[in-house]
């Protein structure tokens, strides 16, 4: 998937590199506007908090939003941008694979 | 002052909004299609104080922009159909959420009450919310409610018929965008002055801000309606990237985030929680239900649970049903006079044409009846999403999503509404490869010729088994279908999931039976219809030129003379006719013959058999025709039967639901020739095989 280039500084990084139970910021939906602006009517809109609660393999992943839970497909979860809550990068993403 | 108001019902998918409505009409509803589309349209009655209300339930939606057809359907209901009243049901233990699309609605300026829902729910999860207060923030009255314990539901009724006939006020607050989006909003709004009155029944500043969020729909009905729109349209551009330049989002994203902005003001000054949020019930459910393991083997034993109770459970009242119809008949034999030689006559018209066609259908509706009332069950209890979300993974590789598996799963019950529930998939690729394969999901219509068939073959501690074969091989046949199809002609990148996965519900009995009594009605209309219908226009075509009264005169046994007139009738010749062709597969032209019924409606298979064989003799017909397929076919041939019953040749319906849905007759006709062509080869290439290891004598 390729990140917008504006987007590559920082620790901002895609939902699916993400580790679960750690709080999130949702940075930016890149998926088309239609899509994002229908993320945002379903609450997943840029500065929204959330966590995955549950992301296993290649599958879907489900993401909570205060007490909403929330599927979100795996090539949804790369599109989606977000930046840990507390700022701490090392503790919220992933070892990137590859 | 008018005694008939219309009300119409808005709100998020899982905000308890069927269960308001089915507290408000009770069993007074009325279900169709929006003009053109096949959305649901859900009508009910309700009655007050001499108020005569219609109610409208629209689509469940999480906002009004032309993202999906359920929004645009609900959104030029409102605008168009202009109801005097619209109550939006908001789940109170979601408030953020479910209030972005009630600041939709007041940005449409319609008189609005709020339900505030499942009240209960968030008072378990410690809010405290000051209703009057946030009901002075928005300018509407809001209603506390709990749907499923119809609480509040009077006080509901009773503001609505306020607010609609003007003695309680509604004055929606006005959202305001920020300085910079307000100007620019301004800036639309006066490009499209010129042209107000023709504008009608849109406020120019929802239509300006929906142009600045490049809706589609908006744009192309300003394009239509007005002459000078370029003008408009081409600021609505200008000021889209200037927002995007100061903001630094696309103008949708920023609108959004305003709108949001308004509702955690609004929920901050009214909303205090006492508790954290906490580790609810529904995620340990989820822990299991969902387990990367765990999820599928669950799904699976769920669905032959269901499948035992709509096989064993239901199979007594289905007899009860089948003796009072052949007591029915009995009756028939008794009171018109028949020739004894000559099959063709007015006894036989009723008892196996009308009572034989329709009333096998009858006879299996506690079977369907249960089924619908399962599903009903996994819909309501929010099981249905995690189901979508257990299967995402493995219908991606099928080129779909998880949401695909929705209407297949509501293809258990019958074909035609699942075909119609595709339109929750939003990609156009996906949703044609799923109606293309929705029919090798075993609909009701066809559970009762598995429930003729199987029995009649198969030893009792087999029989749910080979069922549970049948149901699961049909998926797996969609599965490979599906693949191919997206790898051929149907070839395209799918879209992502994102669904939401509502806490778990206990469903409530009102709602389970209203579901299943609606879904059964159908069911029983199609069978007095066109299964009615169709099994007369079969019976004619089986009887039909009749052999000359010479030859009948010399048939020694009624039997004998029955088989005469079959085999000289119009569907006799064409089973015949067929006979080289389905012969490889196990089936006589008699099978044939039963197959070109259940063209029209798979069940007619039962009633097209039972002409075949001429039952009717006893009290018990299924036993009856179970004992002569026995005697006649062997397993081998059953379960090739079985094969193409599953597989072959959908329904007409199936084909012509499909027609209006995919917009085309090639898809329709690539539908019913594919499954026939792939159900034949199937029961082929069993069928030999069983041959091949001399199973099949």
């Amino acid at each position: 998937m390729n990140a917008p280039r504006s987007y590559t500084y920082g620790s901002i990084f895609p939902l699916s590199e993400a580790r679960p139970d750690v709080p999130l910021r949702l940075v930016r939906s890149t998926c088309g506007r239609g899509l994002a602006a229908h993320l945002a009517a379903m609450g997943l809109r840029p500065g929204a908090i959330l966590t995955v609660i549950r992301a296993s393999g290649r599958g879907p992943m489900i993401i909570g939003l205060g007490d909403n839970r929330m599927a979100l497909g795996r090539g949804m979860a790369h599109r989606v941008f977000v930046a840990p809550a507390d700022g701490n990068e090392a503790s919220a993403r992933r070892a990137s694979e590859k | 002052m008018p005694s008939r108001i219309r009300i119409a019902l808005a709100g998020n998918p899982n905000s308890g909004k069927t269960t308001i409505f089915n507290a408000i009409t009770g069993a007074r509803q009325h279900v169709a299609n929006y003009p053109g589309v096949t959305v649901e349209k859900k009508e009910g009655l309700a009655r007050r104080d001499g108020v005569e209300i219609t109610v409208i339930d629209l689509p469940g939606t999480y906002s009004l922009t032309a993202y999906s057809l359920e929004e645009i359907v609900a959104r030029n209901f409102l605008v168009d159909e202009k109801p005097d009243a619209v109550i939006n049901i908001i789940d109170a233990s979601n408030l953020e959420r479910n209030l972005y699309l009630t600041v939709q609605l007041m940005e449409l300026g319609l008189p609005l009450v709020v339900a505030l829902n499942m009240m209960d729910v968030a008072a378990e999860r410690g809010l405290k919310i000051d209703v009057a207060h946030l009901s002075a923030l928005m300018g509407v009255p809001i209603v506390p409610t709990v749907g499923t314990k119809s609480e509040g539901v009077t006080e509901l009724i009773d503001a609505s018929i306020a607010v609609a006939l003007g003695r309680l006020s509604s004055k929606p607050a006005a959202v305001k965008y920020g300085t910079e989006v307000e100007e620019e909003v301004a800036k639309v709004q006066a490009a499209l002055a010129p042209d107000a009155h023709r504008l009608g029944k849109y406020s120019p500043r929802w239509l300006a801000v929906k142009m600045l969020e490049e809706d589609e729909e908006a744009v192309r009905q300003v394009g239509a309606v007005l002459p000078g729109a370029g003008e408009a349209l081409s600021q609505a551009k200008k000021s889209g990237e200037h927002i995007r330049a100061i903001a630094g989002d696309d103008p949708e994203i920023v609108l959004a985030d305003r709108r949001y902005g308004f509702i955690s003001g609004a929920c901050q000054e009214s909303v205090v929680s006492t508790a954290e949020s906490q580790h609810l019930l529904s995620d340990k459910i989820d822990v299991v239900v969902t387990h990367r393991a765990l999820g599928i083997p669950i799904l699976l034993a769920l669905m032959y649970v269901v499948f035992y109770f709509a096989f064993r459970a239901a199979n007594a009242p289905g007899n009860w049903i089948g003796a009072a119809l052949g007591w029915v008949s009995g009756l028939v034999r008794a009171a018109v006079p028949a020739s004894p030689y000559h099959p063709a006559n007015l006894q036989s018209l009723i008892v196996d044409g009308v009572i034989g066609g329709a009333g096998s259908v009858i006879a299996f509706l506690p079977n369907v009846m249960v089924l619908f009332f399962a599903i009903a069950v996994l819909e309501n209890s929010g099981y249905m999403a995690r189901a979508a979300f257990v299967m995402d993974h493995l219908m991606h590789k099928m080129g779909l999503h998880g949401k695909s598996f929705i209407p297949m799963v509501i293809g258990f019950g019958c074909s035609v509404p699942a075909v119609m529930s595709t339109r929750i998939i939003e990609n156009r690729l996906g949703r044609l490869t799923t109606m293309m394969v929705i029919p090798l999901v075993s609909c009701g219509a066809r559970l009762p010729v598995y429930a003729l068939l199987i029995p009649a073959f198969f030893a009792p501690r087999w029989r749910a088994g080979v069922l549970w074969f049948i149901y699961v091989f049909g998926i797996v046949l969609a599965v490979a279908i599906a693949r191919l199809l997206r790898g051929t002609l149907l070839r395209g990148e799918s879209h992502p999931l994102v669904m939401e996965l509502p806490p778990y519900r206990m469903p409530t009995l009102k709602g389970l039976l209203i579901h299943t009594w609606e879904r059964s009605w159908l069911y029983v209309k199609k069978a007095g219809t066109v299964i009615l219908a169709a099994s007369v226009l079969l019976w004619f075509a089986a009887h039909w030129p009749a052999p000359p009264e010479k030859g009948l005169a010399a048939a020694g046994t009624k039997e004998q003379a029955n088989a005469l007139v079959l085999s000289g009738s119009l569907v006799g010749r064409v089973g015949r006719a067929m006979e080289p062709a389905i012969r490889p597969i196990g089936f006589d032209w008699r099978v044939g013959t039963a197959f070109l019924g259940a063209t029209a409606a798979k069940e007619i298979f039962i009633s097209q058999m039972g002409i075949v064989f001429s039952v009717g003799e006893s009290a018990d017909t299924a036993a009856e025709l179970r004992g002569k397929l026995a005697a006649e076919y062997s397993p081998a041939s059953g379960f090739a039967m079985l094969l193409f019953t599953l597989i072959a040749t959908p329904c007409v319906a199936t084909v012509v639901v499909t027609r209006r849905e995919s917009g085309s007759w090639k898809w329709a006709l690539l539908q019913w020739g594919g499954l026939t062509l792939v159900g034949y080869l199937a029961a082929l290439l069993f069928y030999q095989l069983a041959a091949l290891f001399g199973a099949a004598a």
